[in-house]
């Protein structure tokens, strides 16, 4: 068996263990359910309230569903950089990542492991938690079209495996997690502000992708730059991977 | 024959040498200890030789071993280990055993097999959490020799136990030592006496002295008399450091030790004098000067 895959069977074991298999993709499926079901007993709610309810618009479908994906970039990316800070210091500062580099063990299989570890969770629970709004939405308002929700729901996962990818790369250069949370979430807001103040300059930027989701739930199409920006979004993953790599090979060999 | 051959091996930390023009050669089959009061050098040195830490400069050459991946022919117990504790005794054997490249099957028995011989069998399928310290050790021990390296290098393995923990684990060192090359950190002289063919005494960075541990002794070792005196006349006492056959002379705590030249001559002239003057002797030792003064002396030069 490759070393790759018997160090991602190992991460899968680990957050299967640690019930991060359990709590973060029902943290995703709870902020997915919730939209639509809260929207749906708006009325009600306003009511109550004394406010009159047609007072405020009812939100289409895909509008539901794009609220839902934001949804999962503001709450649910605190919690997928505080579950993956630690992925690769915490090991380095208990020493346990010392048993796997001293067998014949190369840097690159061990953060390609960690690295489709997170993938493959963080696409499971975003995944899981469009399934719960789509359903929802469909029983509850009028039915989204499949294609859109899947297309959608890649284009903005892979801004969310973008900042996944910061967090591993600052887990191979820093010590402090807390730090490592700290900038992932940090870099993510910045981008996300600096693309809508420079919205012309800044068409490359990972964070159009979020803004390309939603274009997609609500007209069909992801917008002329769309493409642009997941190119440069998954040559900036591979280019974090590769310094990954560097920089947990520099951490243990000079240090 | 020579299995390792180590030239100049030096390892800065900024401006810092913690390890400074390091050669020695360890032979094959040789049980060697590194030995060195803390902050001499022997993790880093250890690490460097393990693969874990690239040297500032220096060689480290395995000699006929023409793997690409050094690792696979050595087997490496840091000196705090730290485990997956969410695994399984048996579930982290496999694993690491999987890692040096050993195919699925013959993981399974080969831990199976380690587990029993350290003594974890009936632990191996409990979580590696709620092993205790030398249970640990134990396990750390397993998995450096799960691929039957060619090299074995432990750093402090019995330092931090209990004295129970720490026969457990010499016991297995023992044992191991018949099947491989060991080199062995340890800050305990009496640990290096006991397994070592081989010593190499660090300090500072530096090897301070390095050879056969029985030739060592032999070579330092010289003939040495310690007495205990229940009614010792002062002067008398001060004056044995004028006999012609005392080299040294020490007095603590009512024990004389006295390096001397030719033991039986001592031994004649002394005994006799114990007679003439009616001395109680309460204890008499004749014997070698021992590693330790030779570390004492080699740590404080
Ligand atoms: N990563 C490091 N950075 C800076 N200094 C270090 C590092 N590791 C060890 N040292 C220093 O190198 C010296 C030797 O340390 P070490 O090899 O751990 O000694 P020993 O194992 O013999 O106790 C010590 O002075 C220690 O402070
Ligand atoms: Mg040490």
């Amino acid at each position: 068996m490759s070393t790759w895959l018997l160090l991602f069977r190992k991460e899968m074991l680990e957050s299967t263990r640690n019930y991060k298999w359990i709590w973060i993709p029902l943290v995703f499926l709870l902020l997915g359910i919730s939209n639509p079901v809260t929207t749906y007993f708006m009325p009600q709610i306003l009511e109550s309230s004394g406010v009159a309810a047609d007072l405020v618009p009812v939100p289409t479908s895909v509008e539901i569903m794009a609220k839902s994906l934001s949804q999962y970039g503001t709450l649910g990316l605190l919690i997928l950089a505080l579950s993956f800070m630690g992925i690769v210091a915490a090991e380095r500062q208990s020493g346990s990542a010392i048993m796997v580099l001293v067998k014949p063990v190369s840097h690159r299989s061990y953060i390609l492991a960690k690295w489709s570890g997170m993938t493959v969770l963080t696409l499971a629970a975003v995944g899981l938690g469009q399934l719960g709004t789509w359903y929802y939405t469909n029983i509850l308002f009028e039915s989204v079209p499949f294609r859109l929700v899947w297309t959608s729901l890649l284009v903005y996962a892979l801004w969310l495996l973008f900042i996944n990818t910061i967090t591993l790369f600052l887990s191979c250069l820093m010590k402090s997690v807390g730090g490592i949370a700290f900038i992932s979430l940090g870099v993510a807001a910045v981008l996300a502000i600096l693309t809508q103040v420079l919205d012309h300059t800044m068409k490359w930027s990972p964070s159009r992708l979020t803004g390309a989701a939603s274009q997609i739930l609500l007209s069909g199409q992801g917008g002329g730059d769309m493409w642009l920006a997941i190119a440069l979004t998954i040559a900036f993953i591979a280019a974090l991977l590769a310094g990954s790599v560097t920089a947990s090979r520099r951490m243990w060999t000079k240090s | 024959m020579n299995l390792l051959e180590v030239g100049g091996l030096t390892k800065r930390f900024g401006a810092n040498a913690a390890v400074d023009g390091l050669s020695f050669a360890i032979s094959q089959g040789r049980c060697m200890a590194l030995l060195g009061p803390n902050g001499a050098g022997k993790t880093t040195t250890l690490k460097m030789l393990s693969g874990l830490l690239e040297p500032s400069s220096g060689t480290i050459r395995f000699i006929g071993e023409a793997r690409a991946d050094i690792r696979e022919s050595i087997g490496y117990l840091p000196q705090y280990p730290s485990f997956f504790n969410w695994m399984s005794g048996k579930e982290f054997l496999e694993f690491t055993a999987k890692l040096a490249r050993i195919p699925a099957k013959e993981a399974a028995s080969r831990a199976k097999e380690l587990l029993e011989r350290v003594g974890l069998k009936d632990a191996a399928k409990r979580k590696i959490s709620g092993y205790s310290g030398g249970m640990k050790q134990r396990l750390g021990l397993a998995q450096a020799v799960i691929h039957r390296p060619k090299l074995l290098i432990l750093d402090e393995p019995v330092s931090a136990l209990d004295p129970q923990g720490r026969r457990e684990v010499m016991e297995l060192l023992k044992e191991m030592k018949r099947e491989t090359t060991i080199l062995f950190s340890t800050h305990i002289l009496h640990d290096a006496e006991e397994i070592s063919d081989d010593v190499m005494i660090m300090d500072r960075g530096h090897i301070v002295v390095e050879g056969d541990l029985q030739q060592l002794m032999r070579d330092h070792g010289k003939p040495q008399i310690r007495i205990k005196v229940g009614n010792a006349d002062p002067a008398w006492v001060q004056g044995l450091r004028d006999r012609p056959f005392v080299r040294e002379f020490e007095f603590a705590l009512g024990l004389i030790t006295l390096q001397v030249t030719n033991l039986h001559e001592a031994r004649e002239s002394l005994f006799r004098e114990f007679v003439d003057q009616g001395l109680e002797i309460e204890g008499f030792e004749m014997g070698q000067t021992t590693l330790e003064d030779l570390f004492m002396k080699a740590v404080q030069a």
